[in-house]
Parts: C-alpha cells; sequence; structure tokens
C-alpha cells in the first residue's frame, strides 16, 4: 500500500491525474458529451502508458467528467451530463439569486470531498462493502426504487395526482422497445429503431438542453439583455467551508448513499443524485427549499454523484461487476492493459491496483482545486449573449443526441422529447416524476419481474427486513404528505374566503 | 357565466381561458395514446404484457380522474399560466414570427444533415439561427458559422472518429485529411 502510495506521487502519476481531470471537465461541460464516451475515446492513449498510469488517467477523465457536467448546469442550466441534471434545479436557481460564484464552489467542495471520501472507501473497504452487494435481491431493489419514486411524487409542490399521473405516463413510455427479461418486442410499430426503446441520453438531452435552448431564444427575441445569472458576487473560501460545515450531516449522508447505490449495479451516476435528493428533500428541515436553491439539495446532488463514481469502482475492482455504464469501459481498459478485474486482482498486481487506489483519491483533490479555481474563470460564459448561447446550445444537443450511435432517429427522439417537456410545462405538470420514471422504469420493469417469477407470496418479500424498512418509509411519506397537503389547502381556502368577505364589503 | 364557473376558469387557466380547451384537449392525447398502446398490447403474450398493461390502466384512469377533478371545479387553487407561454403570447408578432422560424430551422437541420451533408448544413443552420435572433452582422454570422462547422468536422473526423452524414464538402474534407495523414 506504501508502494502504491509514493507510485501515485511522481511527477509523472501527478501529471495523469491532472491531464485526465481537465480532459473529463471539458468533455463533462459540453452537453452531449458523456464521462462514458471521453473514457471511450481515451482507452487507445492508455496504451501509451503503464497500466496503473492508464487507469489514473480513465479514473481522472470519469471523475471530471462528472463533476463537469455540473459548470455549465449553474451557470446556463444546461446540465453537461446526465449525472448534473439535480445540480442545474439547485445550482442555476442559485446562480439566479446572485450566488452564480458561490454555487460553482460549492459543487466543487461538495463533489470534491465527496469523492475523496468515497476514494478512501475505495482504499480501506473494498472487499467488506462488495459482500454488501451481494445482499441486493430484486425485493430490496424494488422497494428502494418505490420508496424514490414515492418522495419525488408526494414532496414535488405540483397536484400529487398530476404527479402520480405524470410518473405512470413515464413508466408506460419506457416500456417501449424490448421487453427487459424476455426481449419480446413491444409498441414498436413496425420501426426497428425503437426495438431498442427510446434512447435514454437524447430524451434527457430533450428535456434539459434543447428546452434551454428555445428559452434562452424566446428571452434573446424579448431583448432580455441582462445577465443569465450574476457573477459579480465575491465568496471567499471560508464562507463556503462554513456553508459545507454548517450542512455535513447532509453531506455525508449523501456520500454514503452516493457510496452504496455505486456498490449496487445498475444504480449509476444518473440515477443516484435523484434518489440522494429525494431522500435528503425528506429528511431536510427546509425541504420545502428544494429544487428553488437550496444549497443543501446542491450538496446532497454533488456529493453523491462523486462518491457513487468510487463506489462503482468497488464492485469493479473486488468482483468484475461494473456499477454503471462508464465502469464497464473501465473493465474493458483493464483487460486491454491485461488485468483480470476480480478477487485475484489484489493477489497478482497489488501494486497497480493499491497505485490506482491512491492516485484516485488524488483525481478527487484536483477535482476540488481545479473547481474551485477554475469557478472565477467561468464567468465568460455569461458574457456570451443569449441568441449565441441558444444557437450553440441547439447545435450540441442535436450533435450530442446524434453522436450516441451516429442516428438521426436519435436526433427525432431527442426532438421528441423537447416537445413533451415544454407540453408538460405548458399543462404546468412537473417534468421530474418523468424524468425519474424514464430513469429508473427499466430496472423497476425487471426487478419486478424477477420478484415475481422468485417469490411465491407477499409474506416472503415482508420476511426481507431492508425491503421492509424501504415499504414502510414509503407508506410513512404517502401519509404524512397527505395530512401535510390537506392542511396547506384549508389554509389556502381559509385565506381565499378571507379575501372574497373583503371584496364583497 | 356562472361565478363559480368564472372563478374556476380564472384559477384553472389564468387570464387566458383558451388554455382550459388546451389541458382538455391534452388529457384526450394521452388517452387516446395510451388506448392505442392498449390495443397493441393484444399482440404481447406473457409478462412482457402484464407490466405494460397495468401502467396504461393506470395513465388511462389517472386522466379520466384529472380531467372530471378539473371539470367539477373542485381545482379552484391552480397556479398561474406558464411563464414562457405568456412570455409567447405577449411578445409582437414579428417576435413571434422569428421564435417560430427558429423552431423551424432546428427542426429542418436533421433534414438538411441528410440531403446536403454535416459542413454545410450546419453552416446554413446557425447562420439563419443567428440572423432569426439579430445576432450581429449576418456576414460575421456565416463566417464564424463556416468556421465553426469546418472546425467540427476536423475534429470529429481526427479526435472523436464520429462519422457525419457527408456531402460534398465533408468528402473532400476526408480525402484532404486522409491524404496529410499519408
Amino acid at each position: 500500500m506504501l508502494e502504491g502510495f509514493l507510485n501515485a506521487l511522481t511527477p509523472t502519476s501527478l501529471f495523469v491525474e491532472m491531464l485526465g481531470v481537465v480532459i473529463g471537465i471539458i468533455f463533462g461541460a459540453i452537453p452531449g458529451l458523456t464521462a462514458t464516451l471521453g473514457i471511450a475515446l481515451f482507452v487507445p492513449v492508455t496504451f501509451l502508458m503503464t497500466a496503473e498510469h492508464g487507469m489514473i488517467m480513465l479514473g481522472g477523465i470519469y471523475a471530471g467528467g462528472i463533476y463537469g457536467g455540473s459548470i455549465s448546469a449553474v451557470l446556463i442550466n444546461v446540465p453537461g451530463t446526465p449525472a448534473s441534471i439535480v445540480t442545474s434545479w439547485e445550482g442555476h436557481a442559485l446562480a439566479r439569486q446572485g450566488k452564480a460564484r458561490f454555487a460553482l464552489g460549492m459543487s466543487a467542495l461538495a463533489s470534491g470531498t465527496g469523492g475523496f471520501i468515497s476514494a478512501i472507501a475505495v482504499l480501506f473497504l473494498t472487499p467488506v462493502l462488495s459482500t454488501l452487494a451481494l445482499r441486493f435481491g430484486s425485493a430490496e431493489y424494488c422497494s428502494l426504487l418505490i420508496f424514490s419514486l414515492t418522495i419525488v411524487i408526494v414532496m414535488l409542490e405540483t397536484p400529487m395526482t398530476s404527479n402520480l399521473l405524470s410518473c405512470c405516463i413515464g413508466l408506460m413510455l419506457v416500456t417501449i422497445g424490448l421487453d427487459p427479461v424476455e426481449g419480446t418486442p413491444r409498441f414498436t410499430f413496425g420501426v426497428i429503431d425503437l426495438m431498442s426503446g427510446f434512447n435514454l441520453v437524447a430524451v434527457l438531452i430533450g428535456f434539459f438542453c434543447m428546452t434551454q435552448a428555445v428559452r434562452l431564444a424566446l428571452d434573446s427575441l424579448q431583448k432580455h439583455t441582462e445577465n443569465l445569472v450574476d457573477f459579480s458576487g465575491e465568496t471567499s473560501l471560508r464562507e463556503m467551508l462554513g456553508a459545507l460545515g454548517s450542512r455535513i450531516v447532509t453531506h455525508l449522508r449523501s456520500t454514503v448513499i452516493g457510496i452504496f447505490l455505486g456498490i449496487l449495479p445498475a444504480l449509476g451516476p444518473v440515477e443516484t443524485p435523484f434518489i440522494a435528493h429525494a431522500i435528503e428533500r425528506r429528511f431536510n428541515r427546509k425541504g420545502e427549499d428544494f429544487g428553488n436553491g437550496s444549497v443543501s439539495g446542491l450538496i446532497a446532488s454533488e456529493a453523491s454523484i462523486s462518491a457513487n463514481v468510487g463506489g462503482s469502482l468497488i464492485p469493479l475492482i473486488s468482483l468484475g461487476i461494473p456499477g454503471s455504464g462508464a465502469a464497464a469501459v473501465f473493465i474493458g481498459s483493464l483487460t486491454l492493459h491485461g488485468l483480470q478485474p476480480g478477487p485475484l486482482l489484489f493477489a497478482n498486481s497489488p501494486e497497480v491496483i493499491y497505485t490506482f487506489f491512491w492516485g484516485f483519491l488524488a483525481v478527487y483533490i484536483f477535482v476540488l482545486l481545479f473547481g474551485l479555481i477554475g469557478a472565477r474563470y467561468c464567468a465568460f460564459v455569461l458574457k456570451i449573449p443569449q441568441s449565441v448561447l441558444a444557437t450553440f446550445i441547439a447545435i450540441f444537443s442535436i450533435l450530442g443526441s446524434y453522436a450516441i450511435n451516429n442516428s438521426i432517429f436519435d436526433v427525432v427522439v431527442m426532438f421528441g422529447a423537447t416537445a413533451f417537456a415544454l407540453w408538460f410545462q405548458v399543462l404546468r405538470f412537473s417534468i421530474l416524476p418523468v424524468v425519474m420514471a424514464v430513469i429508473l422504469g427499466p430496472l423497476f420493469e425487471q426487478q419486478v419481474v424477477v420478484l415475481t417469477k422468485t417469490q411465491n407470496s407477499v409474506f416472503d418479500i415482508l420476511q426481507r427486513p431492508i425491503a421492509d424498512c424501504f415499504l414502510l418509509a414509503s407508506f410513512l411519506i404517502i401519509v404524512f404528505g397527505v395530512i401535510g397537503r390537506m392542511r396547506k389547502k384549508g389554509a389556502r381556502i381559509k385565506a381565499l374566503e378571507g379575501m372574497e368577505q373583503i371584496d364583497d364589503a | 357565466m356562472s361565478g363559480a364557473r368564472l372563478r374556476f376558469n380564472r384559477a384553472v387557466t389564468g387570464d387566458y381561458p383558451e388554455m382550459l380547451y388546451f389541458r382538455f384537449a391534452s388529457f384526450a392525447v394521452i388517452i387516446a395514446f395510451a388506448a392505442l398502446l392498449a390495443s397493441r398490447s393484444t399482440q404481447i403474450t406473457g409478462m412482457a404484457r402484464t407490466y405494460p398493461s397495468i401502467l396504461i390502466f393506470a395513465v388511462i384512469v389517472g386522466t379520466l380522474a384529472l380531467a372530471t377533478k378539473e371539470f367539477l371545479g373542485r381545482k379552484v387553487l391552480a397556479t398561474p399560466v406558464s411563464q414562457d407561454v405568456a412570455k409567447i403570447i405577449a411578445s409582437p408578432p414579428s417576435s413571434r414570427a422569428r421564435f417560430a422560424g427558429f423552431v423551424l430551422v432546428w427542426l429542418a437541420f436533421p433534414w438538411l444533415l441528410v440531403s446536403v451533408g454535416f459542413v454545410v448544413a450546419t453552416t446554413i443552420t446557425i447562420s439563419a439561427s443567428f440572423w432569426l435572433l439579430k445576432f450581429g452582422r449576418p456576414g460575421y454570422g456565416i463566417v464564424g458559422a463556416a468556421l465553426f462547422s469546418l472546425g467540427c468536422a476536423v475534429l470529429c473526423a481526427t479526435v472523436f472518429y464520429i462519422p457525419l452524414p457527408p456531402g460534398a464538402i465533408d468528402d473532400w474534407i476526408g480525402r484532404t485529411l486522409f491524404a496529410l495523414s499519408k
């Protein structure tokens, strides 16, 4: 382990750590270019390096790519990667309140420290935590997903019935394509491109990037010449550390959630911030501020995403199971370097593995530094006219959708998703339950089918304590949510009646 | 119109009563789409059918319930009309026409990509977008768009290895890059 530590501090290691983070941040900040694409593109470059340096560089691209998405999310409300959607809600709302620099700094701080803690977990807890993942069966998965969806449906300010309907519509839409268990084509209408369903990245680009281009175009025509966000306010490191310190429980809770969900296969950096944000919204005293520029919400999102990246490396290294798409590409690159992921990796190549672990820890220090130092130079983005931003967001959205499979069909899907999101906005339905359903839907269906085939009765499910806890929590959230809404509604009706009496008088 | 109905209309649709009809039309579209999927689900068998059938049923019932609830006027405490829609309605006709042009230009972009190739399609679309959104002088916009398109085409060919829809100029760039790499 000590040899690995020293190897990770050599000038070459430090250089590849920095290079990986910078490349990752650039990839992450551009909508449509994801961390997975960055890793895949730079795998051939790692052949010029030793195995450990190659792994460190890919780790840097992964971590930097996930963080980089937050920069455009905070500044122009365009998530650079699907993982940054939650960050855009909180970070951009903070930026519009004149706290752009603070939001960028906080996102770097939460991301860097969350990732750092997850890297420590990777270093010391890999063998222990990987066994925990094996205890998570279909009952636990189903109950966790029900819990996440319940929180979103109950806690959003829009009416609960419309949230529930939006969620069902999202779940229904993702059934289009091949059935995830038996491979039966469903609702494809003879269109071959629909066999694989709607591409998630294209849908999310449509929901969040292209809609922002439309809004900016509208604003530019309305002569809204003021900056999108105010970047003038000074923010000291002490202030940011103070804000993080006062929300340390939020940070630690989200980090633990991120690591844990990272260990579980199928719950990657895209799904994690939604779940962590929803859980934090439930536990936080100011849960009603979530979605409107909550610092706790921003910390929950950023800490959980970065922690998820570290967490996903645990089953990857120890069991050879990829926890996300990027982790799957990572496994491929390990194999190409002649390393076989799994329990024997520690025995066969300890120097490589421990150098990578320490290098990965250093990567998050660079993410933190680049994020904090680079935040002050991001103001140039805000000097770009809205018409130019609208045009380039539109072109990157289209090129990003096209680049996924080199297919015009994905561009059409992206346009469809944009129209859908705008339609929902006009209807005053929240798009969030649809997003959650689209992201979690395929996994939910898969686990429901496995559950119905493996469990004989409901009582079998009730004998699983982890699943029971999630289901009980969901039930309590619904009960308290309904009571809270009824109270609020009663108060508003009283206020309305009072106003009518004044009008009559 | 009765007081209760007027209050309902104002509360649900803000200052734009036609939004009420839009909402009911939207509910009809959702139900029609779910019904279409339901009719198709008869062709599926086994577990692959059960899960979507439950969801389709939930969507139809949920939409009907929501529409009924709004029609009966029980939803008195609604929020006002979407800000973006209000902006479009409030903007002058010339701005509305330019905005519609912006949307159409980008909708036509994929078709243009396939027809004339990446470089030409991107240059035309970005230039048109700049002109519609009144950005600077048109000449600068065209030059900037052409340089951006060429840069993107070269990057996609040499760094990202993304095959872009080909046209005459794209083919020429490809041949030139191949000749330079020899």
